[in-house]
């Protein structure tokens, strides 16, 4: 209970006091930027594609490609939100993840496009649709995010799109938004059939390591926190993210889980109660409000998140180590031993309990039955080490190894016990 | 009235005290203190700053995940301004088996327009654009945050295109209602389980909790055995026990119950099979029923017996159930597939080499075949023998290739124990040579 109190009270603190890094951590918000550095080129062509249109009263395609969080949907949005286009277009943007199936997007545009149907089916709307096109009206805007998930059989949906602006007289702007950067050429290759139909390709490439850098000192410039953040540890977390994948969404929490470490370290400590002495490990003498650049982040909290971010299965050394039963290890050294040693790579459970036995006889511990055993398996393949294919018959089904097989014996090689299984073929 | 209560009704009311705190999980939680304070502190700051976050807590079974989540919102539910600022929205993998169940579910819990009463209005398309328009029409301050527990989240990544998580995960990563998703699952590859950009929208927050052994003076046995000691003494809070006498009297049998050897041995062997808590509290409780008027203190013979109950092989257990003539063609089958090294075998094989231990010893009484084809059938449905490639009505039944599945270890061990088993039987089951 005691610690209890004392965890609010810190928290209370924390609150009322330490409003830079909620600024910060406000700054670092995956919420649609004002500016898109890095993203200039791409917003000139977008904007100057639906102006053409916009001028010449005319149809176009436009596919926008890219990995997640590359800025694609807020380009978008940023353009769609100038004063020329919100006039000039009719502006339907329907993300297509939020449909159940893909004929259900007619009946949404429908919906958006204020159309009077009579029943919620699918023909109805589609021919309504196609009706309103054909009649006298207003420039369409389309935006259809993530436009992969309208897959289905023969495409009739996405084709059925696509072919709309070809159409006499329709007046609309299609913009598609996916991930894949062929998904025109794969699943519609009849679109390049015509040359009316041939969409416009823009490409959106991972951000680069100085793109990332600059979006996140501009995000903490307009906030006034950019002390917080020293260029050193920016350049780290950018180096890294673009290196993996460039993914912007990413750099921006793990930016914020930074920011939550740093200032959990440095929580006013003199006042914070504490339960013993013993726990209270800084002394007023490494108070950090004396240190003039105590509160900004550290390169080694850096590390520490990235290393918490791309280094799930290094937990089985690390983290676990201690509560990882004595059976259960012994088990994962057997199986080592055996896809390292043994002649035949198939494993199942019956033969390796088999060898779990004879190393649990040399080594004189306790060995379990079978029952037991599967069982010791079972809760093994939860830790998502090994998987036990075939339920039916347990003792004939397989044992394979998830990870990677070098990793986990580096991993194993330090402990005695287990060093001395692995090198032990006599018991194969 | 008598303020001593009798030996018995002390008994009685012990007994059901500790097997109350056995069963019932309670708010209270210790250990994983860094990882409860980063929880809570991600949940409060959803509340309190409209902040929207995403986590997964990750562990084992039975480690403690969903009791750690609880006593975070238990003791956020504990303030006042809890309930004006927030929602609590539960879903779990096992009930909500596919994207429109967990929807009208969490718009139930929402208690949104589109529900009277318990009953959700709309096809699952309505219900989402209901929701998602909801969430948008929301901001950070003037709308309520809302808390979605995500239990069984690898579930959820099974469902049709994750669109009720990437839906989460979009709201939460844009400028909309504040909302945390808090994922429990115990698979620790969950991340290769969603797709690109469900991954890319969720903010790789993994807690990862194992079993809370790691402290640094004591060794993982001393935890336990004091975890041991802290479930079965009596403490002042539980109430019912107001006879003093017999708490301290129970307290210190507790006490020196926990240092004898074989009790130290039972939970050491327990400990290197499964350190999770739940198996403990299982083991403890069969422990407990012991408990009666002519028995009425624990003894570290209870403890042997309960493990030597719990770690008895079931399968060795059904063989003793079997009459001699089952057992004797599990013999013949563990001789078949010893000498033919785990090669399938049929009713016929079985049958010759029955019918050749027979003609070797004649106080055996001989049995007719169709009555050892039922014997044989009996074993099938026993599953002590398994047909491969399933039933099939092509191969006459005596033909069918089957695998059997016991181990020669547990067939001795089953022979063993055999009560009245005639000698040549065991002779037979001993030699290998025939």
């Amino acid at each position: 209970m005691q610690i209890l109190y004392a965890h609010n009270i810190l928290f209370c603190m924390t609150f009322s006091s330490g409003s830079t890094y909620q600024q910060v951590r406000q700054a670092l918000q995956s919420n649609s930027p004002t500016s898109l550095p890095g993203r200039e080129e791409h917003l000139s062509r977008i904007h100057a594609f639906l102006h053409d249109h916009l001028i010449a009263g005319s149809s176009g395609t436009l596919y926008i490609s890219g990995p997640p969080g590359t800025g694609k949907t807020a380009c978008l949005s940023k353009i769609m939100e100038l004063p020329e286009f919100k006039s000039g277009y009719k502006i339907v943007n329907v993300n297509c993840t939020s449909m159940k199936s893909s004929g259900s997007i007619y009946a949404r545009i429908a919906q958006e496009l204020a159309l009077k149907v009579s029943k919620q089916t699918e023909k109805i709307c589609l021919a309504s649709i196609e009706r309103y096109l054909a009649s006298n009206h207003k420039m369409i805007l389309l935006v259809l995010d993530e436009i992969d998930q309208l897959d289905s059989r023969k495409q009739s949906v996405l084709y059925t799109v696509f072919e709309w602006p070809s159409a006499p007289n329709s007046k609309l702007v299609l913009i598609g938004i996916a991930n894949a950067l062929d998904l025109t050429d794969r699943i519609l290759p009849r679109l390049q059939a015509r040359l009316d139909l041939r969409p416009e390709l823009l490409h959106f490439a991972p951000y680069t390591k100085l793109e990332i850098v600059s979006i996140l000192t501009e995000r903490l410039k307009q906030s006034g926190v950019s002390a917080m953040f020293p260029s050193v540890a920016l350049e780290l977390l950018s180096g890294k993210i673009a290196s993996t994948c460039g993914d912007v969404r990413r750099a921006l929490d793990i930016g914020r889980r930074v920011i939550e470490l740093a200032e959990v370290r440095n929580q006013t400590v003199p006042l914070q109660p504490t339960v013993d002495h013993a726990s209270n490990t800084s002394s007023p003498r490494k108070s950090p409000r004396k240190n003039p650049d105590a509160g900004c982040v550290a390169l080694k909290e850096v590390m520490a998140v990235l290393n918490s971010v791309y280094g799930t299965s290094q937990s089985f050394v690390t983290d676990s180590d201690e509560s990882f039963p004595l059976q259960q290890k012994v088990l994962v050294s057997t199986l080592l031993l055996i896809l390292k040693k043994g002649h035949n790579k198939d494993v199942t459970v019956g033969k390796l309990h088999e060898v779990y036995c004879r190393i649990c006889k040399k080594k004189n511990i306790l060995s379990v039955d079978q029952a037991e055993f599967i069982s010791l398996c079972q809760l093994v393949e939860t830790r998502g080490i090994l998987k036990v294919q075939g339920r039916k018959e347990t003792r004939l089904s397989r044992v394979c190894l998830q990870w990677d097989e070098e990793e986990v014996c580096a991993a194993l090689k330090d402990k005695q016990l287990l060093a001395s299984i692995l090198n032990d073929t006599s018991c194969l | 009235m008598d303020r001593t209560l009798s030996v018995e009704d002390g008994l009685v009311l012990c007994r059901k005290t500790i097997k109350r705190k056995l069963l019932l999980p309670t708010n209270e939680f210790s250990g994983h203190e860094k990882e409860r304070s980063h929880l809570s502190d991600l949940v409060r700051r959803t509340v309190e700053m409209g902040e929207s976050n995403s986590a997964l807590l990750i562990g084992p079974r039975g480690c403690g995940k969903t009791a750690l989540l609880n006593s975070v919102i238990n003791e956020l539910k504990n303030e006042k301004s809890f309930h004006e600022k927030a929602f609590v929205v539960e879903l779990n993998g096992l009930m909500h088996t596919d994207d429109r169940l967990a929807l009208k579910d969490a718009t139930r819990q929402m208690q949104l327009e589109n529900a009277v009463g318990n009953k959700v209005f709309g096809s699952f398309a309505e219900n989402l654009t209901f929701l998602l328009q909801c969430l948008k029409s929301g901001n950070k301050d003037r709308s309520k945050s809302i808390i979605f527990i995500l239990d069984e989240f690898d579930l959820f990544c099974n469902h049709h295109n994750q669109t009720l998580l990437y839906n989460l995960f979009n709201v939460a990563q844009s400028a909309q209602a504040p909302i945390c998703v808090v994922g429990l699952t115990c698979r620790l590859d969950v991340m290769e389980l969603l797709e690109k950009r469900v991954k890319s929208r969720f903010s790789h927050r993994q807690i990862f909790i194992f079993p809370d052994t790691c402290q640094k003076e004591q060794s993982v046995f001393e935890v336990r055995m004091a975890l041991l000691k802290n479930l079965l003494i009596l403490s002042e809070d539980d109430v019912c026990v107001d006879d003093a006498v017999f708490s301290y009297c129970w307290n210190c049998h507790v006490e020196d119950l926990c240092t004898e050897e074989p009790v130290q041995n039972v939970m050491r062997t327990i400990l290197n099979l499964d350190n999770s808590e739940r198996t403990l509290r299982s083991f403890l409780l069969v422990v407990i029923s012991r408990l009666s008027d002519t028995h009425p203190t624990l003894t570290a013979e209870d403890f042997l017996q309960v493990h030597k109950l719990w770690s008895r092989d079931a399968k060795v257990a059904m063989v003793e159930g079997l009459s001699v003539l089952e057992l004797c063609l599990i013999i013949a089958m563990k001789h078949q597939t010893e000498i033919y090294e785990g090669e399938p075998l049929n009713f016929e094989m079985v049958y010759r080499r029955y019918c050749k231990f027979l003609s070797q010893n004649s106080t055996v009484q001989n049995v007719e075949r169709p009555v050892v084809l039922k014997a044989f059938e009996h074993l099938e449905s026993l599953e002590l023998v398994v047909p491969i490639g399933g039933p099939s009505i092509h191969i006459l039944k005596e033909f069918q290739l089957h695998r059997f599945v016991l181990t020669s270890q547990q067939v001795s061990d089953a022979v063993k124990r055999y009560q009245g088993l005639p000698t040549e039987v065991s002779q037979w089951a001993a030699s290998s040579y025939q």
